[in-house]
């Protein structure tokens, strides 16, 4: 590792722990810590924790040429006249008490992982490139590196590093140290980037604190988005990890019907606290949907959907489904409702396109209407999607009042052992 | 009047769902922890000193409460397991050490548990060589087919089974003035013979695994920390379930064995002895109760080794992941069961010199590990306003020293047996 080109690597457990000495060889300690200051791209490395005990350390400016040329055993000479108190500046992280052994998210490989070393890049100054994530990591760590470089000398199998570039690693201590809190910056937009589903996992596998501090910084319409796409199980345990005004936040920006399954998985006493939360309107069709009995239409179905009165014109009806389109799933139908609710009939999308802007819905619209009753069960509702191929199905009173659709997608999961057993029989 | 009684009712009703959601880690924890050492030891206790020991159960249950409580606690707070949490304090170097040492002796544990099926199929004429088999592939088989809430279910069940020895118990006439007084009553017998069998007592009671186990249980399943009261109530029923066990298992010994003279050297030897004594099917019961012990006890501890190493080294763990992801994971796990099995088949290998060492491993890591939990639980950083308070700091300290001088006594006596 020599200084090529005005540049050397260096990890920074070849750091941690080295002997410090004055000019003339006298003993300061050992390097304690490594002081970086959050700066994009990379932390710019500031100096160094040296002391003889954790507790008791000086803030050292980086030496940054000598570390970059150091030898194996070799010390780190100091002018004890450099030394200064050890205040960490605003942006300020230490490196082994914030960052080595800690969990991070590989925001590329959607892993949570654990920091074995860090990778630092000296030029002019040094800077947090990468960090280390895989065995040969470890294996520096504890100091075996060297005789198992020579085993696997032996054997033609060179070891192999997993480093993570410094870009896609999400930190996430947050940490209070000298009477001040400090936080590692988030980089939400990365994040933001990452499947659901995968942020979901990442969420599965952090500890409480880490979880509760992503959660936060992502923002309840960030989470509810994750949510939504997320299994179940993961659901319920992602809800019920937060504080119940937290998940009832998110859960308001949900789907009610995804909303109510979730609150319904969740253990009792959680259920009653996190809806006490939930604001009144949509709080009361919480309440409903939570009641109606689980695998039944009602269960199933989303009571939002797009309806318009008889009269209206194609052109305004095609308006209102623009203006709902980013807030309700089910555009591809639009329900023709009386002034009482009562379904009258249907239009698709596709129809409303082909037919002229200023035609009433009232004619073009499909008046031979399949419907299900909020009381049906999972199978008949199976047998109405095999028999029609509809994306989605009205559920009607006994007066035909509407109450909400069930949309394939969102009964696709239940449905598809009922499909099996059709194909089946 | 009455509503307001439903509203109570329904509230006890709610209550008593959670705290059957919550239960679980600490139940299992302490039922696993009669396992075949376990169960050998007590009935060791039993037949060679009577009703002498059972006092211990005592401040045993106790401070196996205090312990688990802790981890409890730490699991439910942080959301971290125990080996996380030791990896982000104290460095990888001591985590590293910490889990060489966690990975032998609970590999001597593993051996001890196939050790325990192949005795107890022997006794129902099964022979080893059928059943060992069988109970791996079992073990084996669990993980990779059942998620892990059902295998918790599993084990929930299993834990009843440890009733046989409670009816085992009343089936062999217990003096029940006596046992009162017993345990009322402690008295120290002033003989080596003894005191060894008291260090051996606590050695197997209170083990590392336990720790590390619960404390991962308790993160896998959630528990908020608004529900800590429930979630503490399963760690103490699960203490004094696992005392009362234990206590019987002595009583049986004592009141049939020891009262005739018979000497035994294992649990196998108990449930064989008991037939021409307590009869034919406390025998059995005595038998089918060290078969489940042993199972139940094998399908945790590989388990648990591997997922405790890999979580603190930063491997992919869980068994919701496949092979692909986890390789060390399932690597581990299965090299752990094919051992623990392999070696009881193989007659040559002597079961005794792994024991020992498991054995003398066990002493040095619990004090180590007692003393990470305390500097972790008293962490502000980590478990904010759920630090110990000082009087239960004091007696978890006290009990911590006595049980960490115990099992180095226990550790030293492992070097000299041999």
């Amino acid at each position: 590792m020599g200084v090529e080109k005005g540049f050397a690597f260096r990890y920074v457990s070849e750091i941690l722990g080295r002997r410090v000495t004055d000019l003339g060889g006298g003993s300061i300690g050992r390097v304690q810590d490594v002081v970086a200051s959050m700066a994009q791209p990379y932390p710019l490395v500031r100096g160094l924790m040296v002391g003889r005990r954790p507790g008791a350390v000086r803030f050292a400016p980086c030496p940054c040429d000598q570390l970059a040329r150091l030898r194996h055993r070799q010390a780190v000479r100091i002018d004890p006249a450099t030394l200064q108190d050890p205040t960490l500046a605003p942006h300020d992280f230490l490196v082994r008490d914030w960052l080595l052994d800690k969990q991070i998210v590989d925001v590329q490989g959607a892993k949570v992982e654990r920091v074995n070393d860090v990778h630092i890049l000296f030029t002019d100054r040094a800077w947090i490139v990468h960090v280390d994530v895989g065995g040969t990591g470890l294996l520096r760590r504890l100091g075996f590196i060297d005789a198992a470089r020579r085993l696997t000398g032996i054997v033609r199998q060179p070891l192999k590093d997993e480093l993570i570039s410094w870009k896609f690693v999400q930190t996430l201590a947050e940490t209070e140290e000298l009477g001040r809190p400090i936080r590692l910056k988030i980089e939400h937009s990365r994040i933001r980037d990452l499947h659901p589903g995968e942020l979901a996992d990442i969420l599965e596998d952090l500890g409480k604190e880490e979880r509760a501090l992503l959660v936060h910084s992502l923002g309840p319409e960030a989470v509810a988005d994750v949510l939504e796409e997320a299994e179940g199980q993961v659901q319920t345990s992602v809800i019920s990890q937060l504080e119940p005004s937290v998940a009832a936040d998110i859960l308001e920006e949900m789907d009610p019907g995804e909303a109510a399954d979730i609150l319904g998985n969740l253990r009792g006493a959680h259920t009653d606290e996190i809806i006490a939360e939930v604001e009144a309107p949509e709080r009361a069709q919480l309440e409903q949907l939570i009641e109606y009995e689980e695998k039944t239409a009602a269960s199933l179905m989303t009571p939002e959907f797009i309806s318009v009165p008889p009269e209206t014109t194609v052109a305004a009806a095609l308006a209102e489904v623009r203006r709902l389109a980013s807030e309700i799933e089910a555009i591809y139908y639009t329900y023709v409702l009386d002034p009482q609710g009562h379904l009258k009939g249907v239009t698709t999308l596709r129809s409303m396109l082909r037919a002229q802007p200023e035609q009433r819905l009232g004619e073009i619209m499909e008046t031979r209407l399949v419907t299900v009753h909020p009381e049906q069960e999972l199978k008949e509702i199976a047998e109405v999607f095999q028999k029609y191929s509809f994306l989605g199905c009205p559920v009607v009173d006994d007066e035909m009042r509407m109450m909400g659709v069930v949309l394939i997608k969102h009964a696709f999961d239940d449905l598809l052992p009922e499909f099996k057993r059709e194909a089946r029989a | 009047m009455t509503e307001r009684k439903t509203a109570r009712v329904r509230r006890l009703g709610t209550r008593l769902a959670l705290f059957f959601a919550l239960l679980g880690p600490g139940v299992i924890t302490a039922n696993v922890d009669n396992d075949a050492g376990g169960i050998t030891t007590y009935s060791q206790a039993g037949a060679r000193f009577g009703l002498a020991t059972l006092w211990v159960f005592v401040p045993l249950c106790i401070s196996l409460i205090v312990v688990q409580e802790m981890c409890n606690r730490m699991g439910v707070v942080s959301g971290k397991g125990l080996s996380d949490l030791i990896r982000e304090r104290f460095g990888v170097k001591w985590t590293f050490y910490l889990m060489l040492g966690l990975l032998v002796t609970n590999l001597g544990n593993i051996l001890a548990e196939f050790a325990g099926v192949a005795a107890a199929g022997e006794i129902f004429g099964i022979p080893r060589i059928v059943s060992v088999p069988l109970a791996a592939f079992f073990v084996w088989a669990i993980v990779l087919r059942a998620s892990y809430r059902t295998v918790e279910k599993v084990f929930l069940v299993a834990c009843l089974f440890y009733v046989s020895y409670i009816v085992a118990g009343f089936m062999s006439h217990p003096p029940t003035k006596e046992i009162a007084r017993a345990v009322a009553l402690p008295q120290i017998q002033p003989n080596a013979a003894y005191l060894v069998m008291l260090v051996g007592l606590v050695g197997t009671t209170i083990a590392p695994w336990m720790q590390f186990y619960q404390q991962a249980a308790v993160v896998e399943k959630n528990v908020r920390v608004e529900d800590y009261a429930l979630s503490r109530l399963d760690t103490i029923i699960g203490g004094i379930a696992v005392s009362v066990v234990a206590a019987f298992i002595v009583i049986v010994c004592a009141t049939s064995l020891n009262a005739h003279g018979v000497r035994i050297e294992s649990a196998a030897d108990a449930a064989r002895g008991l037939a021409p004594l307590a009869g034919r099917y406390a025998s059995w019961l005595f038998a089918f109760g060290l078969l489940n012990a042993s199972v139940f006890a094998a399908s945790i501890l590989p388990l648990s080794t591997s997922y405790t190493i890999c979580e603190a080294l930063g491997w992919e763990s869980g068994v919701d992941k496949d092979f692909g992801e986890a390789p060390q994971f399932y690597g581990l796990y299965t090299v752990l069961i094919a051992i623990g099995a392999g070696v009881i088949l193989f007659p040559g290998i002597s079961l005794l010199t792994i024991m020992y060492v498991s054995q003398v491993v066990n002493g040095i890591l619990l004090p180590v590990v007692l003393v990470f939990m305390l500097i972790l639980i008293n962490d502000k950083r980590i478990m904010g306003a759920h630090t110990n308070s000082p009087v239960f700091n004091g007696i978890a300290i006290l009990l911590s020293i006595a049980v960490a001088g115990i099992a180095v006594a226990s550790g030293a006596m492992g070097i000299m047996g041999r």
